[in-house]
């Protein structure tokens, strides 16, 4: 007997009618086709997110990247929530979904990913995880983060970025045009001015240090990893309206057959996400219009001039009064300016950073950096963070002061050799 | 009582011949998918959506390019292929052949879930887990050897022999069944 024999009775009487009416088997397979497309068509997103997440088999997890120390990276707990708002990829799959979350530093941050089960991972292929096909779950990490003071969902207006169709964002068989950017040219572009920093101020010992980093740096430059191609790269484009935002419209003046609207919803605070196929750089003119009650329109892009009230839209409280901060006293801590651009006084607060400025000239004052945390009642010797290119057209001698959370410890003047 | 018709005679035949086909080769493609995912409902659909396409193809079956149940796991592994690379259990020919969607009940999927405790499939689970590895990998996912070692972080040569060892102990264990 068989395991399924419904199963073999609707064969055989599928075979019945196959035998009977071979002559309109094809015509019937065009109509049922064309009415299987137009149900696909009809049914829309709900149909494909719902059955995309019956096959696709688990993975381990994505592991989490090394934590950065940044506020960004503490997660306030129980704030993390993958909302329910989905957006199909240009192939098919399971469908792109959005987690939001709260830092401690107060930001909200957004993540995107695909979405299997509720959960937001991403798809072993594109060369993620050996092109495994399978499902991996994504740790908790800031992808953009923004906020408004007062506002209490993630002000973010349409972060785009460009990753491939697997939603991993780690470079994996290929990379994108900004992330090779990055990598030749930026990177080692920012270390080679940290070395030539150092060098001026002679710190030969950090300098030893950004030297093999540079080292290090340069060879990743040098490696070469292909471009990905065009159809595996996703424009992730998403952000949020605000609790009385009605609808997004995305649209191209140079692709006519791009327009897309996208209903919002209050619960969601107005998200949105949408994905196309390729980069940012592949719409350069992509227009977003954000449309709110009273006809309000905002929105960002190639040629789009937000009305007139787009600054706070409706929805978005005002943000609340500043509170007056009386500053205490000036300390007046003696400080005893040493040879080159360094300073040395006595910490009056225990594990304290202050706050040092110089003042270049009349008009212009500048940020000289923070010190260390310090300890207390003991002389400690804080080195000046000022560029040597602009302490040469500042006025000498160089005077500045030492704050302390906007408190004045101490002033000093420097006499630094030209 | 007479001799049954071997697979290509079926294929040739009638409806009712198709319909002891289907019985002759169920459990395999049950077996097969409920392997590969890990639940009857999926492995039901599928196996549906395979016989379906057989049932569509079966005059285009060609006996000398290969036996009948290879041709029917051609058609098993790209249904599955598909499925997986869409997200979704295929259901096309379903469609065009007018075969509704699957209604099962528990005893149903006990049946199919009895399959799961076949005593190759037990013996497989007993093997080391670089030896069942390798073994589904190679003989269940059919991957070469070239594409197995990367996927298993290893040389090829392993590869080989991790797989030759596992069939060994596996042929061995099943020759000692009672």
């Amino acid at each position: 007997m068989s395991r399924l024999p419904q199963l073999q009775r609707a064969l055989v009487a599928a075979a019945e009618r196959v035998e009977a009416a071979p002559a309109r088997t094809t015509l019937r397979r065009r109509r049922v086709r064309t009415l299987a497309i137009a149900l696909a068509v009809a049914l829309g997103l709900a149909g494909v997110a719902y059955a995309a997440t019956q096959l696709i088999e688990t993975g381990e997890p994505v592991p989490p990247p090394p934590h950065s120390g940044s506020l960004l990276d503490r997660i306030v707990p129980g704030t993390t929530r993958v909302l329910p708002v989905r957006a199909a990829d240009p192939d098919g799959g399971p469908p792109w979904g959005l987690r939001v979350f709260r830092a401690k530093s107060g930001a909200f941050c957004v993540q995107t990913g695909r979405v299997v089960n509720g959960k937001l991972g991403v798809l072993g292929q594109d060369g993620a995880f050996h092109n495994d096909g399978r499902f991996h779950e994504l740790p908790v990490v800031a992808e953009g983060c923004g906020g408004r003071p007062g506002v209490n969902f993630p002000a973010i207006d349409g972060a785009a970025n460009a990753q491939t169709a697997s939603a991993y964002s780690y470079r994996v068989a290929c990379e994108t045009r900004h992330d090779r950017y990055l990598r030749r040219v930026v990177t080692p572009r920012s270390i080679r001015a940290a070395l030539r920093l150092q060098l001026r101020r002679g710190e030969r010992a950090a300098a030893r240090v950004e030297r093999r980093v540079l080292a290090r740096f340069e060879r990743e430059a040098a490696r070469h990893i292909p471009l990905c191609p065009t159809r595996d790269l996703r424009d992730v484009i998403y952000g949020f309206l605000g609790p009385e935002g009605q609808r997004v419209e995305l649209t191209d003046p140079t692709r006519p057959a791009l327009r897309v609207v996208l209903p919002v919803s209050a619960a969601t605070a107005g998200a949105y996400l949408h994905v196309l196929r390729g980069s940012p750089r592949d719409y350069p003119r992509l227009q977003r219009r954000y449309f709110y009650p009273g006809g309000l329109v905002c929105g960002r892009g190639f040629g789009v001039h937000p009305d007139r009230g787009c600054a706070r839209p409706p929805g978005f409280p005002p943000p609340p009064a500043k509170r007056r901060v009386r500053i205490p006293p000036a300390l007046h801590v003696p400080i005893q300016a040493l040879r080159g651009y360094a300073i040395r006084y006595v910490s009056p607060f225990a594990n304290r950073r202050y706050q040092v400025f110089v003042q270049c000239n009349r008009h212009l004052t500048v940020d000289a950096g923070q010190t260390r945390p310090l300890p207390a009642g003991r002389p400690s010797t804080v080195r000046l963070h000022i560029d040597p290119t602009l302490a040469a057209h500042c006025q000498r001698p160089l005077s500045g002061e030492v704050r302390d959370r906007g408190r004045l410890v101490g002033r000093f003047v420097l006499h630094p050799r030209q | 009582m007479g001799r049954l018709p071997d697979d290509n005679a079926l294929l040739a035949g009638g409806p009712a011949d198709f319909g002891i086909f289907y019985a002759r080769h169920e459990d395999a493609m049950l077996a097969f998918f409920l392997r590969r995912t890990g639940s009857p409902e999926l492995a039901a659909d599928l196996t549906a959506e395979t016989f379906a396409r057989a049932l569509e193809g079966r005059r285009r079956f060609d006996a000398t390019l290969g036996a009948a149940q290879a041709w029917l796991f051609g058609i098993a592994r790209h249904v599955l292929a598909r499925s997986l690379e869409r997200g979704r259990v295929e259901d096309e020919a379903r469609h065009r052949l007018g075969i509704g969607p699957l209604s099962l009940s528990d005893d149903d999927l006990a049946r199919i879930d009895e399959l799961a405790g076949e005593p190759a499939l037990a013996a497989l689970a007993g093997l080391p887990d670089e030896q069942r590895q390798a073994v589904e990998a190679r003989v269940v996912g059919e991957l070469e050897y070239a594409e197995l070692a990367v996927r298993l972080q290893t040389s090829e040569a392993v590869v080989r022999q991790r797989v030759s060892r596992g069939l060994r102990t596996l042929r061995a264990r099943l020759e000692r069944r009672p």
